[in-house]
């Protein structure tokens, strides 16, 4: 499956990505499946959990034991002159412990549901999608690239907030680094699977819109068309609709925790550089400059990209409905063929390629235009708390 | 061939029943002109169209047009024939190119300036956060308007592509029926006349305002200033009249399919219109024509979608720039209006002209897009009421409505928001809401400097 498609460079780059995460996935113990290459398929295997358990907590415990954080003077000067910074800044902490120990558990707990689901998109890609190449258009190894990068800056911005805003360098200061980075990493990791398998979706909904619009293309040339493709391509159709279904099911509470605290992550960066620079009248050094903007690019920018692939794969499922549509001016249609086109259109109108999280919202760009004025409004009450405190 | 750029050939004439049918419009219009574009003032001598290329496509909307085109943000297009638009030339070409670069040069020059103390006598207001408030809104409309720059040259290709999309679809309206589609776009005149005026009183009170000398590099800026405001406002404009044309052709087949509704065919059939047509269409047409029409359908959702993706990232720019425009001369407004004894007529008149542009731009826009939407999902709907007429054409009906469920068209915001007839009173209740909470930073901040000056005496 994660063979390239192409002797492209990108296409290496893609599979290298997506090899390095299984790895990275592995070696973490988030993911502890085994692969059969003779049945193709994944197994649970125990022992790799027992492993994934053991290192996690044992990451968390050294984390907790080297707790470096306190000591930075930026951070105490904040907090002297606003508590509630204090206050909100403990929530967090305590939300994101929270968020590493409810996805592992969580990952444990439906990995007998992610095994199916994975091992029905391999025999998907390996029965039906293996021989449809990959186009240009497709913006599949984009997503991917995208998706490595993203895990890779985060990574490297965590190293450079922690390394840059600490006074001291000792012993305890690397190895509660070294351990909050692995975790973060297995966070990153763990959405980047539900990322991935909503790429796939993504692909193959693709495949499934360019095969219909082959077949509108041949009917509009005169040629004919049998009705068994379509009703071929309907049967797919399905059982991607509902992989995506079952995949977001399994995801949800992780994806939606993950937001929250992203979000209110970055909004408690721009509060906490807003209190340091405009109420606290510091100069700003070249040092905090670079550090905190950075921090909250990247993080806008992994945030968008989970909302982004999600907008992508809602969008090509909409397309399949357009596409539908070219078939109405076809003159002199076999009634089979049309029996089977209303039928895929009926199919689209009434099952659509959505994902809604625990049933909350919907996620694409509505949403996340909706979040990204919602966390503006709290950042507005947040600095006016802060004015009422002068 | 992929999903993103639906391609489909089309049937050839040949295999249609009566390859050039004169059916009857809907408008009852049956003046076969040499172009779509066109109005006919003058009633048309040939019923066979002609080739000379006399005249330009797009008529109605020129002088927006070259406007748009002497900035740099459409393509000089070379007309090929009267349905048919090529690309420009490498001359014209070449000066697009040297246009667009004088305004990046312009825009860095710009953003230095705002940067340096050399613009700091344009911000001479009384209070500092107004400053602010004021380089902001600079800096926003320098970025939307560079945004803008960006996003038509990239687009020249599928600009140039709608262009030719819509060309074609009114000589196959022209062949077919005879009609020629057009529409007043004089609102688009009267929106230029009233950008400029608008901009060039807002430079004048600005330069009214300013204390002492005005140096060379203020004037640049402020003019440059008011370039950049107006020409991101004529491509709204343009946006507009773009969702206008497609507007009219909608409602075209739309009319063309409710001579086929219930209600039409009842109605006596004495009842003639002034060309001595029938409005209400026979029956027996209506497998060839809606075969045309789901056709037209097709294209116009693919001009439609083509026009929305070239114009998305623009359009978000200039609500946001919008938005925060409005809010702050809102706010500018009330304190003005508040504050004891001294009332700016300048500010006033300032805060007005911004006010007025905005908001009848804002209304443009959505309503031009809300009619265009409407007009777009009301085919299903008139569809629906042709179901009851005749029995044996259910099945064609069919073909459209179960394709059309839960199928509806919006024009967004790059898919942030629907922009329709909603948006405006959207936009207006955020910028209540932003106001508000200007307001109450406002009150703070005077509470703590009363309270600081009892304190210190």
């Amino acid at each position: 499956m994660f063979r390239p498609s192409g002797s492209g460079l990108r296409q290496k780059l893609v599979s290298l990505t997506l090899k390095a995460a299984l790895l990275g996935s592995w070696i973490l113990g988030i993911f502890p499946f085994t692969f059969d290459s003779w049945t193709r398929k994944l197994h649970r295997s125990k022992w790799l959990m027992i492993y994934g358990v053991l290192v996690n907590a044992g990451l968390v415990a050294l984390i907790l034991c080297n707790d470096t954080e306190a000591e930075s003077q930026e951070r105490m000067e904040v907090f002297r002159r606003n508590p509630l910074a204090e206050q909100i800044n403990g929530v967090h902490d305590i939300l994101s412990l929270m968020m590493v120990s409810f996805m592992l558990f969580r990952a444990y707990w439906k990995s007998g549901d992610i095994e199916r689901i994975l091992n029905e998109q391999m025999d998907l890609n390996h029965r039906h999608f293996r021989h449809y190449p990959l186009e240009e258009w497709c913006s599949f190894d984009k997503f991917v690239l995208y998706k490595g990068l993203s895990i890779v800056l985060e990574l490297a911005s965590m190293l450079l907030l922690e390394l840059g805003m600490s006074p001291n360098y000792n012993r305890q200061l690397f190895l509660g680094v070294t351990s909050l980075c692995l975790v973060l990493l297995g966070v990153l990791l763990g959405v980047s699977h539900f990322h991935f398998a909503v790429v796939y979706v993504y692909r193959y909904v693709w495949t499934v819109n360019r095969e219909l619009l082959r077949l509108v293309n041949e009917l509009a040339a005169g040629r004919t068309v049998e009705a068994s493709r379509v009703d071929y391509l309907l049967s797919l159709y399905n059982r991607l609709l509902d992989i995506n279904g079952r995949l977001v099911k399994v995801y949800d509470y992780q994806m939606v925790w993950v937001m929250v605290n992203f979000l209110s992550a970055n909004i408690m960066s721009i509060y906490f550089f807003i209190i340091f620079v405009i109420s606290l009248k510091k100069e700003i050094d070249v040092k905090l400059l670079t550090i905190i903007p950075q921090t909250l690019i990247v993080n806008v920018f992994d945030f968008s990209l989970s909302i982004a692939v999600c907008d992508l794969a809602e969008r090509t499922g909409k397309q399949t409905s357009t596409i539908l549509k070219l078939f109405n001016d076809i003159e002199n249609l076999d009634e089979k063929v049309a029996r089977s086109i209303s039928d895929f259109s009926l199919f689209c109108s009434h099952r659509r390629l959505r994902f809604s999280h625990c049933g909350l919202f919907f996620v694409n760009y509505e949403m996340g235009f909706r979040m990204t004025i919602t966390s503006f409004m709290y950042l507005l009450f947040l600095i006016q708390f802060d004015f009422w405190n002068l | 061939m992929s999903p993103n750029t639906w391609v489909i050939e089309m049937p050839t004439e040949k295999s249609r029943s009566r390859p050039y049918p004169q059916r009857i419009s809907p408008y009852g219009v049956h003046h076969p002109s040499r172009d779509a574009f066109t109005r006919t003032r003058d009633p048309p001598t040939a019923a066979t169209p002609t080739k000379i290329v006399d005249h330009p496509v797009f008529e109605d909307i020129r002088t927006i047009m070259s406007v748009l085109k002497a900035s740099g943000l459409m393509p000089i297009y070379e007309q090929v024939s009267d349905y048919e638009v090529g690309p420009p030339t490498k001359t014209n070409e070449f000066y697009s190119f040297f246009v667009r670069g004088v305004v990046h040069a312009l825009t860095l020059f710009n953003i230095y300036s705002l940067f340096t103390p050399i613009s700091a006598q344009l911000f001479y207001s009384y209070r500092e956060t107004d400053n602010v408030n004021q380089w902001i809104e600079l800096l926003l409309c320098i970025l939307t308007y560079t945004l803008t720059v960006f996003v038509c040259a990239r687009n020249t290709k599928s600009m140039l592509r709608i262009m030719n999309e819509i060309l074609q679809l009114d000589e196959e309206v022209r062949r077919q029926f005879g009609a020629n589609l057009n529409e007043n776009f004089g609102f688009s005149v009267k929106f230029l006349v009233g950008i400029a005026v608008s901009q060039t009183y807002i430079i004048i009170l600005k330069i009214y305002a300013v204390k002492g000398e005005i140096t060379p590099t203020s004037y640049v800026l402020l003019a440059f200033y008011a370039i950049q405001n107006g020409l991101t406002a004529t491509y709204i404009v343009f946006a507009s009249a773009l969702l206008k044309i497609v507007y009219i052709r909608f409602h075209f087949i739309n009319q063309l399919l409710n001579g086929y509704t219930y209600g039409q065919q009842q109605k006596p059939k004495q009842k003639r219109n002034h060309n001595g047509h029938f409005r209400a269409a026979l029956m027996d047409n209506f497998p060839e024509d809606s075969l045309f029409i789901y056709r037209m359908h097709n294209k116009l959702l693919r001009i439609y979608k083509g026009i929305n993706d070239c114009c998305n990232l623009i359009l978000v720019s200039f609500l946001g720039y919008s938005f925060y425009t409005v809010t702050t001369n809102c706010y500018n407004l009330f304190v003005q209006i508040t504050a004891k004894g001294m009332i700016s007529p300048n500010i006033l008149q300032w805060c007005f002209a911004w006010l007025c542009m905005h908001v009848s731009l804002l209304a443009l826009l959505s309503r031009s897009c809300g009619l265009t939407t409407r007009e777009a999902n009301a085919t299903a709907q008139i569809l629906a009421r042709v179901y009851a007429k005749a029995k044996e054409y259910q099945n064609i009906i069919d073909k459209f409505l179960t394709k059309s469920i839960k199928q509806e068209v919006q024009f967004t915001a790059y898919g942030f928001f629907a922009i329709d007839n909603s948006t405006l009173f959207k936009i207006f209740s955020a910028v209540t809401t932003y106001l508000v909470i200007l307001i109450q930073f406002k009150q703070l901040e005077d509470s703590k400097v009363d309270d600081s000056i009892p304190a210190q005496t």
